[in-house]
């Protein structure tokens, strides 16, 4: 009976208890005359109450003793790794206050975003990060990476661009004479709804890398390259993978995209 | 003086259950959760420094292993078409004892969870049954709380439909489904 218009989220977080004082007012006093309104309340109560209830059985499912020892174990072991880097740590300490560089801050500092972190702990552990740049490297000609111009840095290249649109995750696909190769390794969202791609590249003769491109109107943009070391016939080893998976969880990267799901995202906005 | 490892490992050790239950309902697989709350807790012994005093330990526990196990997802994907992970759940409730009609309602609703996509099953799981804020699961999921809002929703009303829950002491003309 109530004029006001009343969104899903805004009835749910009423049910769960979540909203602002003001609008929970306003929630219950239209829920005084409009039984419609107290179904769809209703219905997000009764939704968590049967969640809840439905995986209970689970919480009381004895945990394998397997798991239990391993966990114990293991964290004796970072136990007795601790013991040793503190000592480490401290003889550092005591030998020079002023020319030894703290390896681990010793806090986190109050509001350090934990994420962050990660990542650059892991770049760190990677070997080489090119940001942007690297979308020229088929523009100069074959070794010329330092040629792309600045407003191309960051443009994945059309030829690239064209198989980032179009080609389906898992696919390997040949550029030119076969000498360079892209493999598709997945597609996702970032934060809200940009679309974003994981590929490798292989080049003769130049270092190969793998790459994190997400689209905007501009088209696709490189926003992470890391050079990988020589690895032989295999794509990235796992220093590089481990790198771009920090990367990934640091911007939001959501669950890679199924085969259907990822052929509509693509074709969606273009 | 204790050893804050040790102490560490007492909590996740007295977290598991939780954790368990989370990865179980997460990649839908008793075997492949297992695997995954072990690489979680290692993760998070070597990171303990990381942790924050005073902020929540199951949701900084769960991101770890939700991040893992999207990674997991992601090399799969690698490896060419993988629908069969979402496709063959196994059932997340175990059949046990033949039940009363309350347990074949239960049973019928973790079901439906199971077949909540990935996105939606996630944001249900840390709110509805590990009892995160929805900031609180943004966190974890590293979305805004919009998105988090927007798919627990539509979780919810999915959920609804599938197992048959019925706002009990309502009217409702336009719901399919009988009268309880």
């Amino acid at each position: 009976m109530s004029d006001m218009v009343f969104t899903d989220e805004i009835l749910m977080a009423f049910a769960d208890g979540e909203l602002d004082d003001e609008t929970t007012r306003l929630v219950e006093a239209a829920l005084e005359t409009d039984d419609e309104l107290m179904a769809r309340v209703a219905m997000f109560m009764e939704t968590r109450a049967a969640s809840s209830e439905a995986l209970k059985p689970l919480i009381d499912e004895p945990v394998p003793d397997q798991l239990v020892e391993k966990v114990r174990a293991m964290a004796a072991g970072a136990a007795a790794r601790r013991g040793d880097s503190q000592t480490v740590a401290e003889a550092d300490d005591s030998a020079s206050a002023d020319n030894v560089v703290a390896f681990r801050r010793p806090e986190p500092a109050a509001q350090s975003p934990r994420r962050p972190s990660q990542l650059m702990m892991a770049l760190a552990a990677s070997l080489l990060i090119v940001v942007g740049g690297v979308g020229g490297y088929l523009v100069g000609g074959a070794g010329q990476a330092d040629v792309g111009n600045p407003q191309v840095a960051g443009l994945v290249d059309p030829i690239v661009s064209g198989i980032l649109d179009q080609r389906a995750s898992g696919e390997e696909i040949a550029i030119g004479e076969g000498e360079a190769k892209v493999r598709l390794v997945s597609t996702f969202q970032a934060g809200g709804q940009q679309i974003c791609r994981e590929y490798e590249m292989k080049r003769p003769d130049q270092p190969d890398f793998v790459s994190v491109a997400c689209r905007n109107a501009g088209g696709w943009q490189t926003q992470l390259a890391i050079v990988m070391p020589e690895s032989g016939e295999g794509f990235a080893p796992t220093s590089s993978v481990e790198t771009v998976d920090a990367y990934l969880t640091s911007i939001g990267a959501g669950a890679p995209l199924e085969a259907e799901a990822e052929k509509k995202a693509l074709a969606g906005q273009q | 003086m204790t050893d804050p490892d040790i102490a560490f490992g007492e909590r996740l050790v007295a977290f598991l259950p939780n954790l368990r239950r989370f990865a179980i309902s997460l990649c839908r697989s008793r075997d492949l959760a297992d695997d995954l709350v072990q690489a979680a807790c290692e993760k998070a012994l070597t990171g303990s420094e990381r942790f924050e005093a005073g902020t929540r330990f199951d949701a900084w526990m769960f991101r770890i292993l939700r991040n893992l196990w999207i990674d997991q997802l992601r090399r799969q994907k690698t490896a060419g078409p993988t629908e069969e992970i979402e496709a063959q759940p196994e059932l997340a409730v175990p059949s046990g004892e033949a039940g009363s009609e309350a347990r074949m309602t239960l049973k019928s609703v973790a079901a439906a969870i199971d077949d909540l996509v990935l996105e939606q099953r996630e944001v249900l799981l840390l709110t509805c049954v590990e009892d995160l804020s929805y900031k609180e699961a943004a966190d974890v999921l590293g979305i805004p709380i919009g998105t988090v809002m927007s798919r627990l929703a539509r979780a919810r009303k999915n959920l609804a439909e599938a197992a048959g829950i019925e706002p009990a002491a309502a009217r409702s003309p336009d719901m399919r489904g009988g009268a309880r």
